[in-house]
């Protein structure tokens, strides 16, 4: 096969994959920044905004609000990973046995839907029936029942902290995968170096699972901040606007109020926090990839 | 002041009444030819979409649903395809969407003020209502057609008649717990049924104070109950006019009235002021509340009557030996409408059809509709979900020991309002107001959260 047949049978390789992006992507994202520029209502004729639907957003009473809890609740990638290294670097140990039923346990959240999970933790924290508050109690932790949802900070905390037990399973798939590809060899040859638990951790079980991890917090970053289901159904965005995260504050605009244009405009907002939060490990992810 | 609803009553004789009609509506519907000669209508071959709502995570409705399908099927040879759908369907895209694209059923229920967005789709039934019906059913429904008028008023075409109401929903009236009122030593006959706020208040300071409930009653704050629960019949105690959410020209928003800001700002008290509402309740809803008087966490407690089979099926000793009561709503203090609120009405729709079948489909709807409003089918979703629309069967639902229709048909009268069925109305009602109301029962300030709330739905009435 010459060079330039070559050329042409990668360009038609490629070619499904880049119709499927610009189709089913591009071309709703390029439309949405339209639509983001216009009144859009879901039925009736679209009227040319401009930049208002941005500047009434920015200045809406509960912009920063948002903000704030989108941030928030994107940290529960951050405690998913720390859980799910945890869970990961424990069964990879030789003394740990029942393995695969450990795996089975230890994937139950994420295997139920996360309107199931969210319900149930609705039911878990509920101040007058529900177990958490009566063990605390029982123990002397807390005198009084705490209103979780109702409580602006412990509302916010809680939406995040539902969201890492619901979803940590996912990262912890990935990066036990990626432990168990690590060569015993390798661990052998550091004890017989006389390298220390964490010596080896440095040395041998980080640099072989930097890349997973790498990706795994990219992916659940981007999955994370699109969560409207769960976080929805445990506060409804409320009390007020204080767990009203990008994606619940898009849903509302879209399906509430019918307003395509402002929905739109909300989910450019959230684009761009998705990609400023994602590109710092999408970059090391990039160098690690040029190295190896 | 509520009017005077009780009377003497046998309560077994009663009961042995209503479980007899109960189990006559759905066997008659089963059995339609055996008992009740019903005209029948040759409408063999044609097939009809419909997609049911109302109700149907209730599993006794579901099946009165059900029952009338097949006894619609067996009278007049049609086929009917039932899709069940979830209040969220409407709430959100899916009706909307799917009718857009054509998918579509011939006939839906709903609840009456979220098809504002759907009237373009919907056929009329005035023809239908003033030229194929049995006087009976049309005298019995009658009374509301005006209210369903004024509820699309803002429509160019608002006489058209495109929701006709089969079950009725008084938002709200309040259920009470006969044994708390006993034990803080309060006589329940003379304190039954409750008169004004102040009464309210005295009351359940009474119950807090001696019979040792800390918080015997909830004010909601969650998205789907703060404004349509309780709250409203206090605006409207106030000021008829002013109490719906948009003005009746669909132009503007009422809520910065001087009824809207008592009537919030007494809802406010009742959690920040009095402290008779839990902490919980920015994030509470009538459900819940419900759940806590059943297990004896709440004294007095507002929630609509289709929480009544909840009721039912968790203390159905006390349903029956009148420990648990169900009130009209009251007044606030002062306001002169009474007990009169806003009715929510559950009704159907038919959905204008194309093709050549078109005509023969939407009859079949209409007829399909008619088996909703026979006598037996509307005392058996009465005795299942709340109050039934036909006015001349409501004598068959007095006399239950918890009282329920008489509660719900006290609040109904000429002052009884309607809320606009303007396309907007989930935004308006729910999705605007839920959390400048959750932000007030934390403390900000009434007047300025209702202007932030009115800058809101007047901009989005304008869009």
């Amino acid at each position: 096969m010459s060079r330039s047949e070559e050329r042409w049978l990668i360009l038609l390789f490629l070619l499904p994959t880049t119709a499927f992006m610009v189709l089913l992507l591009w071309v709703p994202f390029l439309q949405g920044i339209w639509m983001s520029l216009h009144q859009w209502p879901f039925m009736g004729e679209p009227r040319w905004k401009g930049l208002k639907n941005y500047t009434d957003f920015m200045t809406a009473s509960y912009f920063w609000t948002a903000i704030q809890a989108t941030l928030i609740y994107s940290l529960s990638t951050l405690f998913q990973l720390i859980l799910a290294l945890a869970a990961a670097l424990a069964l990879k140990q030789k003394f740990v046995g029942l393995k695969p039923l450990w795996r089975g346990i230890m994937i139950i959240s994420y295997a139920m839907p996360p309107v199931v999970v969210g319900a149930i933790w609705l039911f878990l924290l509920d101040p007058s029936l529900g177990m958490i508050t009566h063990y605390l109690i029982e123990f002397g932790i807390i005198d009084y029942p705490i209103y979780w949802f109702a409580e602006n900070l412990w509302a916010k905390w809680m939406i995040t902290l539902v969201a890492s037990w619901t979803f940590w399973p996912f990262m912890f798939l990935i990066i036990l995968s990626s432990l168990q590809s690590i060569p015993e060899s390798h661990y052998e040859l550091a004890e017989i170096y006389g390298a220390s638990m964490w010596q080896r951790f440095v040395t041998v079980t980080w640099p072989n699972i930097k890349g997973a991890i790498l990706v795994v917090v990219i992916l659940r970053l981007a999955f994370n901040l699109a969560k409207i289901d769960q976080p929805f159904t445990l506060t409804g965005g409320g009390p007020g606007y204080e767990t009203s995260v990008l994606s619940i504050l898009m849903y509302r605009f879209a399906f509430m109020s019918g307003d395509f244009g402002m929905a739109f405009t909300v989910g450019m907002f959230l684009v761009a926090m998705t990609a400023i939060l994602i590109l710092p490990f999408a970059w090391l992810f990039q160098r690690q990839f040029r190295t190896a | 002041m509520a009017r005077e609803f009780t009377g003497p009553y046998k309560r077994r004789d009663f009961l042995r009444m209503t479980t007899a009609l109960g189990a006559l509506g759905i066997t008659t519907s089963l059995t339609p030819d055996l008992l009740y000669a019903q005209p029948k209508t040759d409408l063999s071959g044609v097939e009809i979409d419909y997609w049911n709502m109302i109700g149907v995570q209730n599993k006794l409705v579901r099946q009165l649903s059900e029952s009338i399908v097949k006894a619609f099927e067996q009278k007049t040879g049609a086929r009917v395809n039932t899709t069940w759908n979830s209040y969220g369907d409407i709430i959100g895209p899916k009706y909307r969407t799917n009718f857009q694209g054509g998918v579509k059923p011939v006939v839906f229920d709903a609840t009456d003020r979220w098809t504002g967005q759907l009237r373009e789709f919907l056929r009329p039934m005035n023809e239908f209502i003033e030229g194929s019906w049995e006087e009976g059913a049309r005298g019995g429904i009658e009374w509301c057609l005006p209210l369903i008028e004024q509820q699309n008023s803002g429509f160019p075409n608002a006489s058209e008649i495109c929701d006709l109401p089969f079950a009725l929903i008084p938002q709200a009236p309040y259920i009470a717990r006969r044994d708390h009122f006993e034990q803080a030593g309060l006589d329940f006959e003379q304190n039954f049924p409750i008169r004004d706020t102040d009464h309210f208040i005295e009351v359940l300071k009474e119950i807090q104070g001696k019979a040792g409930i800390q918080f015997p009653t909830e004010v909601y704050g969650k998205i789907w109950d703060f404004g349509d629960t309780q709250l409203n019949g206090w605006i409207r105690s106030l000021n008829l006019e002013d109490s719906n959410f948009i003005t009746a020209d669909w132009s503007q928003s009422n809520a910065t009235t001087e009824a809207w800001i008592r009537g919030v700002q007494f809802y406010v008290d009742v959690f920040q002021k009095h402290q008779l509402s839990s902490p919980n309740s920015p994030q509470s809803t009538d459900e819940e509340a419900v759940e806590q008087l059943i297990r004896g966490q709440k004294s007095i407690v507002h929630a609509d009557i289709l929480n009544r089979g909840t009721l039912l099926d968790k203390m159905p000793e006390q349903m029956e030996d009148g420990t648990i009561v169900w009130g009209p709503h009251f007044p606030i203090t002062g306001g002169d409408s009474g007990s009169q609120t806003f009715l929510s009405m559950a009704t159907f729709e038919i959905v204008r059809q194309d093709g050549d079948d078109a005509e023969i489909k939407e009859q079949a709807a209409w007829e399909f509709i008619k088996e909703w409003f026979l006598p037996e089918n509307q005392v058996a979703y009465a005795k299942t979900a709340g109050l039934c629309a036909r006015r001349d069967i409501w004598p068959e639902l007095m006399g239950a020991p918890d009282q329920y229709a008489e509660a719900g048909t006290a609040m109904i009268d000429d002052k009884s309002g309607i809320w606009s069925n303007h396309p907007k109305s989930v935004d308006i009602q729910y999705n605007l107001l839920a959390p400048h109301g959750q932000k007030m029962l934390q403390g900000a300030p009434v007047e300025e959260e209702l202007a932030a709330y009115a800058e809101e739905v007047d901009a989005a009435l304008k869009g």
